[in-house]
């Protein structure tokens, strides 16, 4: 029990501190997840719109991948990710296997499901309404859509926070396809495993409130975007 | 805008839910639909919008002064109001029309004085009771001032002073616009008092079609007469 309010302590004292490197870390952190999770939606949101609004044959087969995938292990898009661009795979010329960029790339397959899978579900409660409200008023298909869009805003923006959720708290897709290295791939979750397995507690901790307190902030800031729309 | 249905059948999962062999809609007259609940008038005001397709058989529109859009407005029986202010949903259809803002803004106003919903116009239409967003979804569709125009239950949940507004804008764009309404309804005083036409349903399909006066007063089939049958004044 000391031990671990000794570790609180120091971790605090760590915050406070200022290290560089744990600085580096934090930065890395947010831009890594942050960039994903704007990628990301970039492409889940319309395509969960469209998916949820429009009526094929695959549409039952297709939510059930894409529902099959919202749990997607994170190990296994970064194998994936790390077999197409190891340098033998077939993106290996881009040499972008242990950078950031690759991270953001695995972390987009992670996120880019469950983008997709929370707002097709939204979508489709009030499709129906919507579409039907629209056409009686003579609105174009552009128009509806983005009727849509505005009427499922708040589901959206939930699911938008849900997938950056899951990239910051994610360890095992950024350490296959970063490799954990110091000064360059080195994220929070990364750098909690590492400190914990060498007895570095009150490194790991401070990492741990840090990663904590990060997640409330970006939380708290997108409840607030919401709010305001 | 003059309406022709030719064998028209609305199939769900094996069941025939809409069977009209043939039904036409005079330019610039007021329909009421009558029937009991399921006999297919929603049904059949979908498929008059286009928003549903038919199972089979064909609707022509004909007569339309207006070609290059369309010249349909719909009110669905659930309405559904955007999150946005009862001024903006009333100007949504306006403005997809290409009438510039304050012109649309003048229009929306107008109609939202003919259902006694202008002092609402900056309240958030989803804080509306049901009542006042049915005037609502009514006054937006009527602003739209479409050649073919299909109203829902216009006026179920509406008050009766409401009921009274209703009726004259209804009347009031049917005389202006030339515009051919059909609307459905489950009070045959309310078909009577503004319809030049009501049509009886049952089970999918047209029992009887005439004037008011004709149908209310010596209808021709049993299952008008069984529909009117609880009808009181
Ligand atoms: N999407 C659907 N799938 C299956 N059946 C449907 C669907 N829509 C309507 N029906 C069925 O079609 C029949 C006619 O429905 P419709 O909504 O046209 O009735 P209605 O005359 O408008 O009734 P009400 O007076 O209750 O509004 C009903 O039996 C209904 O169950
Ligand atoms: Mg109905």
């Amino acid at each position: 029990m000391r031990e671990i309010l000794n570790s609180f302590i120091e971790a605090f004292e760590l915050i406070i501190s200022l290290d560089k490197e744990i600085y580096g870390i934090i930065l890395l952190t947010i831009v890594v997840t942050v960039l994903s999770t704007i990628v990301a939606a970039a492409l889940a949101v319309p395509t969960g719109i469209i998916i949820g609004s429009s009526e094929f044959r695959a549409k039952r087969l297709l939510i059930r991948l894409i529902n099959t995938l919202m749990g997607l292990p994170p190990v296994v898009a970064g194998l994936i990710v790390y077999l197409l661009l190891s340098r033998k795979g077939p993106l290996g010329d881009f040499a972008l296997l242990f950078t950031p960029a690759a991270m953001v790339i695995a972390q987009v397959l992670i996120i880019l499901p469950i983008i997709t899978g929370i707002t097709i579900g939204a979508v489709k409660l009030k499709v129906k309404a919507i579409r039907e409200t629209c056409a009686g008023l003579g609105l174009g298909n552009i128009r509806t859509l983005f009727m849509l869009f505005h009427e499922c805003r708040y589901p959206v923006m939930s699911a938008v926070m849900a997938g950056y959720g899951r990239a910051i708290a994610e360890v095992g897709a950024v350490m296959l396809v970063g490799g954990n290295i110091q000064y360059n791939t080195r994220v929070m979750t990364t750098a909690i495993v590492l400190e914990t397995g060498k007895g570095n507690y009150d490194r790991a901790l401070a990492l741990g409130i840090i990663l904590l307190a990060l997640s409330f902030l970006v939380n708290w800031l997108l409840q607030h975007i919401q709010e305001d729309l | 805008m003059r309406v022709e249905l030719k064998g028209i059948k609305k199939i769900y999962h094996d069941k025939v839910v809409l069977d009209i062999s043939s039904l036409g809609l005079e330019k610039g007259k007021i329909y009421a639909v009558l029937g009991p609940n399921g006999s297919g008038k929603t049904t059949l005001l979908k498929i008059l919008s286009g928003i549903e397709k038919a199972s089979e058989g064909l609707v022509h529109y004909l007569d339309m002064e207006m070609l290059q859009e369309k010249q349909i407005a719909y009110m669905p029986q659930k309405v559904y109001m955007f999150d946005l202010t009862v001024l903006e949903n009333t100007v949504l259809g306006l403005k997809e029309r290409k009438i510039c803002g304050t012109e649309a803004e003048k229009l929306a106003m107008e109609a939202l004085e003919q259902v006694g919903m202008n002092s609402f116009s900056r309240k958030k239409a989803r804080c509306l009771s049901g009542g006042e967003a049915q005037r609502v979804a009514l006054a937006r569709t009527l602003a739209l001032g479409k050649e073919l125009v299909l109203l829902d239950e216009p006026a179920s949940a509406t008050d009766i002073a409401g009921v009274d507004l209703v009726e004259k804008y209804i009347c009031c764009v049917n005389e202006k616009n030339g515009s051919t309404i059909v609307f459905t309804t489950h009070n045959p005083s309310q078909a009577a008092r503004i319809a030049d036409e009501v049509i009886i349903m049952s089970g999918g399909r047209v029992v009887e079609k005439g004037k008011p006066s004709m149908v209310f007063n010596s209808p021709q089939n049993q299952e008008t007469r069984d529909f009117l049958k609880s009808w009181r004044i």
